[in-house]
């Protein structure tokens, strides 16, 4: 069982701030998400993408603000569980929180901080018989370890930057055996990954399959092949692994089932402090709504400060805090 | 104020007509967006596909850039028929034009 103060739940740019403004009152964090970066939309959508909306950054890149975040964080400690999704929160009798993630994870805390964005970053899966039997018995949607894959026939889908560069990792001495199906002959990635695959296609360490499908999936009670479709033929292929890549996209997943105020797939909140109509629960960030939102970062980063504070009085009934300026200690390490 | 009218097929099959002004300055997603369908993820850069339609009936829309293209292929449920419709502004020759909302 893993304890903290507080549980953040989505690691996106709202999420990550919030362990800073949490930090200066002495909570310690844990934060759960179910991407395996940290990032939320800014590592998942568009990390080279720059934002011209971050005060004092004229401009910026989504991915190094993360970065940044992760920098400015880091001095707190804060835990972090990548790759699982929260499905379960529990009000226990002595008013802390119980909460479990899809892997069987198990977290207490006082208070839960929602910071789920658009929702839950899920794959998109592809419309293959018996998809959901292979799940976890040779079909992956995400790739949290690599090494999993060492020595293992591995089937990669897809034409993003996400197949290419796992397409290129794994083929670079952990697999046994790569293999990139795409549907058509172009690739969405980056020039230098396509370039990349290419060559190494070329060289036969990649086994490139363009203009074609995987049309299904065979095993007894693991993966063991597949069946390809491609324009003039059909054909097998032995595999151990099949990864399907096409993307994530968010959905609101298990957040409808916490009893929680909802208005369009968004929580509502009171302004006053972000808290939701559970005592001990506040939601920031894009995924609450109230009279004026804006789905802004600095908007989350705003509620974050506010949120803070009061989940500080929540845990700390009788708790003294003043509030200070970062500046007036000479950095956090006064705090 | 010339109004053009905009046919919807949701994911359960159910039909939306919708009447958007010409000169709003919108993309179709933003005006399908505007009505309470769920989409725009990235706000129309081509990069979520949160806005992928089919369109069935062939009307005189613009073409797919390379950045649309590549996001359609990387769907495993696009065809010829699929746009991701915040690449199209709206304008006169959209009226009447059918957008199936495909499911993720
Ligand atoms: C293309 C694009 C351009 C943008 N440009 C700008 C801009 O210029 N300026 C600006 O201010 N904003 C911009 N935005 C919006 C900005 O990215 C969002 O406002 C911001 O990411 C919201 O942060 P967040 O922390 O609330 O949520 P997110 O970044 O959405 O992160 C939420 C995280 O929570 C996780 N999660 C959800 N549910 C669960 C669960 N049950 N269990 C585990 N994890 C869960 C998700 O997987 C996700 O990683 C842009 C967005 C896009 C897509
Ligand atoms: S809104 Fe993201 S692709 Fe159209």
């Amino acid at each position: 069982m893993i304890k903290s103060d507080i549980i953040i739940i989505g690691a996106g740019p709202c999420g990550l701030f919030s362990v800073f403004e949490a930090g200066l009152l002495k909570m310690r964090c844990h934060l759960i998400d179910s991407l395996p970066q940290p990032g939320g939309q800014c590592s998942e959508i568009y990390p080279k993408k720059p934002i011209y909306d971050i005060p004092g950054f004229p401009e910026i890149l989504a991915g190094d603000l993360i970065k940044n975040l992760m920098k400015q964080i880091a001095p707190f400690n804060p835990g972090f569980t990548l790759g699982e999704r929260v499905e379960i929160i529990k009000k226990q009798s002595d008013d802390s929180f119980f909460v479990v993630t899809n892997r069987g994870t198990e977290h207490s805390c006082r208070v839960i901080v929602i910071a789920a964005g658009l929702g839950c970053f899920e794959p998109r899966k592809p419309m293959v018989e018996n998809l959901s039997f292979f799940e976890d018995k040779g079909v992956d949607y995400i790739i949290k370890d690599p090494f999993k894959f060492k020595g293992k026939k591995v089937v990669v889908s897809g034409g993003g930057d996400s197949a290419l560069d796992w397409a290129i990792y794994l083929a670079d001495g952990i697999a046994s055996q790569v293999t990139l199906v795409h549907r058509r002959d172009s690739f969405r990635g980056h020039v230098e990954s396509v370039e990349k695959i290419h060559k190494m296609s070329n060289s036969g360490k990649i086994n490139l399959i363009t203009n074609a499908e995987v049309q299904a999936l065979k095993g007894a009670d693991k993966l063991t092949s597949l069946t390809i479709k491609a324009e003039k033929n059909n054909f097998s292929i032995e595999t151990d692994y099949w990864v399907p890549l096409f993307g994530l996209t968010p959905k609101l997943g298990p957040i409808a089932n916490w009893g929680l105020n909802l208005n369009k797939n968004a929580i509502e909140v009171n302004t006053y402090d972000y808290s939701t109509n559970i005592e001990g629960i506040y939601a920031i960030g894009d995924i609450n709504t109230y009279p004026g939102k804006l789905k802004l970062i600095l908007s989350g980063f705003h509620e974050s400060a506010l949120m803070c504070q009061s989940a500080f009085k929540y845990i700390f009934p009788n708790g003294k805090k003043s509030f200070k300026y970062t500046t007036v200690l000479g950095g956090i390490e006064g705090f | 104020m010339e109004k053009i009218l905009i046919n919807i097929i949701d994911q359960n099959g159910e039909k939306h007509v919708l009447e958007t002004n010409l000169d709003s300055g919108l993309n179709l997603m933003e005006v399908v967006r505007d009505e309470g369908f769920q989409m725009g993820n990235c706000g129309g850069m081509a990069l979520c596909a949160s806005c992928h339609c089919y369109i069935q009936n062939s009307h005189d829309i613009n073409k797919k850039s390379k950045a649309e293209e590549d996001m359609l292929n990387q769907l495993h449920n696009s065809n010829l028929e699929s746009r991701l419709i915040c690449q199209i502004p709206i304008k006169k020759e959209l009226n009447g034009v059918v957008l199936i909302l495909v499911d993720d």
